[in-house]
């Protein structure tokens, strides 16, 4: 694919010898469908055009055309490592929209689903990114605590991946019996495995070497270019919207927001490996304090009556006939909410006109705006250095392209 | 709040133009003219607005003016976010880029003008990002079909049955 370029250039190229490198869209390490034109003097890089939109599913205009709970499936899709996070964040963008308040059971179980989420989607990162960097250990050894997870996903939503297990007003389901013993074992060990891998990475020489003082982004310009989650924690800016916006009653949680002092790939590194720990320190209270009662709010214009009443009552077979088919009524107007996903806020910005269905959905996707600054971090390194900062800011395509 | 509140009130009031909105949620939300769009973000970026959240639009069919582009702004020190939102009409709707002020928004106006069509004055590639270079009409406007062939896909079927 060398030197054929059919996209306009950021920059145009430079009359001289640089060769044009096309890398991806199937390259292995630019996860998943991520294009990269790379203009190249030996093997250092002049410029970089990052091609984006190959996985491109026009997410926005589909969500026009139904209901709020019929969209929820299609988040699964977006940041693909953690379907649970993408779910728990719409259903409270529609909730903050139709400006309803959940039982306090169903937000813990919600907490339950965003921490599980952050911890398998930062495992899943920071092994691809040390594969990448040539460390397949670390990769193992990540994906068989991911795998524990993804048992205990199964376990709360019948599904590994496309598990749409939130609805607005709750969850589809409580929580099966003996599901928080589960959980608890898996709490209780995981901290041990997570320091395993550190003894791999955090002090080896060749880990170290590739990972420090490559890509550095200064706390201004991480604000600058809208970077959000590790990435901007990274270097140094305190913003979590778990504390700064509290939503699911995170403020009643006891948990630190690690940030960087650099701002490098191996600040960024740090700064997951600790998320997760945080982790499983809100998973292991979320657990302790589990409140008992419904999972879902208790009106019938927002969530689904009982089945046994709508097969006797006259109201509830009314409701139930409403809501699949036109939908919970939202007002008109516009909200937007943002949640703090593994990979950075993901927020959802609402028009209504009144009804059941959005005049209009935008997506804020955190990997589609962090993944702009990869041209700066890029130029003037190798070829090689452009994997390992890439595996640094750990995006999704799935969520980039919607 | 109401600190933030009272510094909005008086930058929307040094530029023409500007005005408050009621919001649903209750967020700080202002309308303004296309012309006052940059002289008020410049302002609320000396004010300490240092964060681009989102640049999208939205399409009133039918109605004129047919546009609303939105902005948020966040103020990452004072935790605050402000909405503008400013509507654009006629057949080639344009407004002013903000990329010099926030480098942010460089992909998000892309987006914007490959899906909506609205074009950013000043912007340094205002090409298309999801969509490929070449595609016709954009997508997110109402009166675009949801269904039908379009060139350039896999599967197309043009005139007579041909590929």
């Amino acid at each position: 694919m060398s030197g054929q370029v059919d996209i306009v250039l950021d920059r145009p190229q430079q009359p001289s010898e640089h060769q044009i490198l096309n890398m991806g869209p199937q390259h292995p390490s630019t996860h998943g469908v991520l294009r990269l034109v790379l203009e190249l003097d030996g093997e250092i890089i002049v410029n970089c055009t990052p091609v984006v939109g190959y996985l491109h599913r026009a997410m926005e205009k589909i969500a026009e055309s139904m209901t709020f709970n019929m969209f929820t499936p299609y988040t699964d899709r977006l940041d693909y490592l953690a379907p649970l996070a993408n779910n728990v964040a719409l259903s409270c963008a529609q909730e903050h929209l139709l400006g309803i308040d959940i039982p306090p059971r169903a937000k813990a179980i919600r907490v339950i689903c965003c921490e599980m989420s952050r911890i398998s989607a930062h495992l899943l990162g920071l092994g691809a990114f040390a594969m990448d960097v040539g460390a397949m250990t670390a990769f193992l050894w990540f994906f068989r605590e991911r795998e524990k997870i993804y048992n205990l996903i199964e376990h709360l939503s019948g599904a590994r991946f496309t598990t749409s297990y939130t609805r607005v007003g709750g969850v589809a389901a409580d929580m099966p019996e003996g599901f928080l013993d589960e959980l608890r074992a898996f709490v209780d060990q995981f901290p041990s495995k997570v320091e395993e891998v550190e003894k791999l990475l955090t002090t080896n020489r060749i880990w170290v070497e590739r990972t420090k003082d490559l890509g550095v982004v200064t706390p201004a310009e991480a604000v600058a270019w809208g970077l959000t989650g590790p990435n901007l924690r990274g270097s140094g800016v305190e913003w979590d919207c778990r504390l700064k916006r509290p939503y699911l009653a995170y403020e009643t949680y006891d948990f630190e927001v690690p940030v960087g002092s650099v701002g490098d790939a191996y600040d960024r590194y740090l700064v997951r490996i600790e998320e997760m720990k945080e982790s499983t320190k809100i998973l292991r209270q979320a657990i302790g304090k589990m409140p008992g009662g419904p999972v879902n709010v208790e009106d019938s214009k927002i969530s689904l009556p009982k089945k046994s009443k709508v097969l006797m009552g006259m109201d509830e077979l009314i409701h139930q006939f409403i809501l699949v088919t036109e939908g919970q009524d939202a007002p008109p107007g516009e909200s937007y909410f943002g949640a703090e996903n593994p990979k950075g806020e993901l927020g959802f910005y609402f028009r209504s006109k009144g009804g059941g269905y959005p005049d209009r959905m935008f997506i804020r996707s955190p990997s589609f705006v962090n993944l702009q600054i990869l041209p700066k971090l890029v130029q003037g390194r190798y070829i090689s250095d452009v994997v390992a900062i890439l595996g640094s800011l750990d995006f999704v395509m799935g969520e980039c392209d919607r | 709040m109401s600190e933030i509140k009272a510094l909005l009130d008086a930058a929307a009031a040094e530029v023409p133009g500007v005005r408050r909105i009621d919001d649903l949620r209750g967020d700080e939300a202002f309308v303004a003219e296309p012309a006052a769009l940059r002289p008020f973000v410049t302002r609320l970026k000396e004010l300490g607005f240092d964060f681009l959240v989102l640049v999208t639009a939205s399409d009133n069919y039918l109605d004129e003016p047919r546009f609303d582009v939105t902005w948020r702004l966040r103020s990452v020190p004072r935790n605050a976010d402000v909405r503008i939102n400013v509507p654009v009409g006629g057949e080639d709707p344009e407004v002013d880029s903000v990329c010099d002020l926030y480098p942010a928004a460089n992909w998000m106006e892309r987006e914007t003008w490959d899906m909506f069509g609205v074009r950013f004055r000043g912007h340094p590639n205002l090409g298309r990002i999801l969509m490929w270079e070449g595609f016709e009409g954009h997508p997110l406007r109402k009166d675009y079909p949801l269904l039908g062939n379009t060139p350039g896909t896999p599967g197309y079927v043009g005139k007579g049955g041909k590929r």
